[in-house]
């Protein structure tokens, strides 16, 4: 087969590089993790896992397999055998038997949490505006299933018809922006830092705050933004949008 | 297949040939992350969602044949994991896509390159049947090989060898139009 040429190479190099997540949130998640199961908290529901044949012939060849699916599927297991080029998500059948592993979630976490990346506190000015603080465990905040109320107490105000306000307000922030209007900009962006501390877009409210302040020639606080930011964001993609304002640049 | 559990998946010895959770995040967390993220995940959700991944991993890892990919083992994982917030998620996070994206900040980016170049990826990959599209994805970006492809997503593997071969000459042939229109 005719391999991809440098040039394409390159180019998911690129995509590769800017999608992989930062050391500090690894250690961070894997905090979570162990958090979370030290609360007992399984983890998500979800289907039984197909028994995937990387051919149809090794499939056949594998008669322990066919043993293990009809046990599977004599205790109520669904178990999705699929060949060729059938959709693989199986149906959405809750196995209890495997979801409730009873041994596994007795089993009390001994790890002990990762060292919290250091991270410096937030700037001085406006100091209610700042990213998202850095917590020693993470527990869900976005993934909210009715099943799996989250544990944190929840933003001033929640749901979809937050999600909408949220959203609203945002934009008209960026079209203030966009206007050259950067000071009424930064009075939306205050009021959404009010209103949705922990929203779906703590991110792009800092980048487009960042940007407000260059725009009105405030240096020193673009720069103490964005040094907040790029501690707790650096490996993200908006982390170049800061690295290119005027609060990124030595 | 083990016998026995482990006492606690996350601390002690491998037992027969199943890692520990602790070497399974070490090494593939990056792995699933980017999964995440090619499925579909947003940015904003994808820290929540590798943990329950994790979670996950950490309840079925006793289930893992060492005969198999693990990283073919943790996609199927992750594909499920992904489908699961999608369908809990539903529409109110589906809107979060109808946001313009941010206003280009002051002067040039220094990053304008790599980003680009990462955009037209994504862009490629967006116009892609998420089938299609996670083919590519193991094979060109997570080196996976056509064995594990096929494990991962279910799939013949005479089918992924053709749609591999199918995948690089698209988007070769994207790549030049995209120069050819101009774009450096």
């Amino acid at each position: 087969m005719k391999e991809l040429s440098p040039k394409a190479r390159a180019m998911l190099d690129a995509l590769q590089t800017i999608d992989s997540p930062a050391a500090e949130v690894e250690a961070r998640a894997w905090s979570a993790v162990v958090g979370r199961t030290a609360a007992g908290d399984l983890g998500p529901s979800v289907p039984a896992d197909p028994i995937a044949p990387a051919t149809g012939a090794a499939w056949l060849g594998k008669p322990v397999l066919w043993i293990v699916g009809a046990v599977a599927i004599a205790s109520g297991v669904a178990i999705a055998v699929t060949r060729d080029e059938v959709p693989v998500d199986p149906p959405k059948v809750e196995p209890a038997a495997v979801i409730d592993d009873a041994k596994v979630a007795a089993v009390p976490p001994s790890i002990p949490p990762p060292p919290q990346p250091a991270v410096a506190p937030p700037p001085d000015e406006e100091p209610e505006l700042v990213p998202e603080p850095t917590k020693p465990v993470r527990t869900r905040t976005k993934a909210e299933a009715p099943k799996a109320p989250p544990k944190t107490a929840p933003a001033p105000i929640d749901g979809p018809d937050a999600l909408e306000q949220e959203m609203r307000l945002m934009s008209e922030a960026r079209a203030a922006l966009g206007a050259g209007d950067a000071s009424r900009a930064i009075t939306l962006l205050q009021r959404h830092a009010k209103q949705f501390p922990k929203g779906a877009f703590v991110l792009e409210r800092e980048v487009s705050w960042i940007t407000a302040l260059c725009a009105l020639g405030r240096t020193d606080a673009a720069r103490q933004r964005a040094d907040a930011f790029l501690k707790r964001h650096g490996s993200h993609a908006l982390a170049a949008k800061v690295r290119a304002s005027c609060g990124g640049t030595p | 297949m083990p016998t026995t559990l482990p006492t606690d998946l996350a601390t002690t010895p491998a037992a027969a040939g199943i890692p520990a959770l602790e070497e399974v995040y070490r090494r593939h967390f990056a792995f699933v992350w980017r999964s995440l993220l090619r499925l579909g995940i947003p940015r904003s959700a994808v820290e929540d969602v590798a943990q329950d991944v994790f979670l996950v991993v950490r309840r079925r890892l006793v289930d893992y044949d060492p005969s198999r990919s693990l990283p073919a083992w943790l996609f199927g994982i992750v594909r499920r994991v992904a489908s699961e917030w999608r369908r809990s998620t539903g529409r109110a996070q589906r809107r979060l896509d109808l946001l313009p994206p941010p206003p280009e900040g002051e002067g040039a980016d220094r990053s304008a390159e790599l980003g680009e170049a990462a955009e037209f990826v994504r862009r490629f990959l967006g116009e892609l049947d998420e089938d299609w599209r996670m083919v590519f994805v193991l094979s060109e970006l997570e080196g996976l090989s056509g064995t594990e492809i096929a494990e991962a997503l279910a799939m013949n593997r005479n089918t992924v060898y053709a749609r591999q071969r199918k995948l690089r000459q698209r988007f070769e042939r994207a790549i030049e139009r995209a120069y050819a229109e101009g774009r450096s």
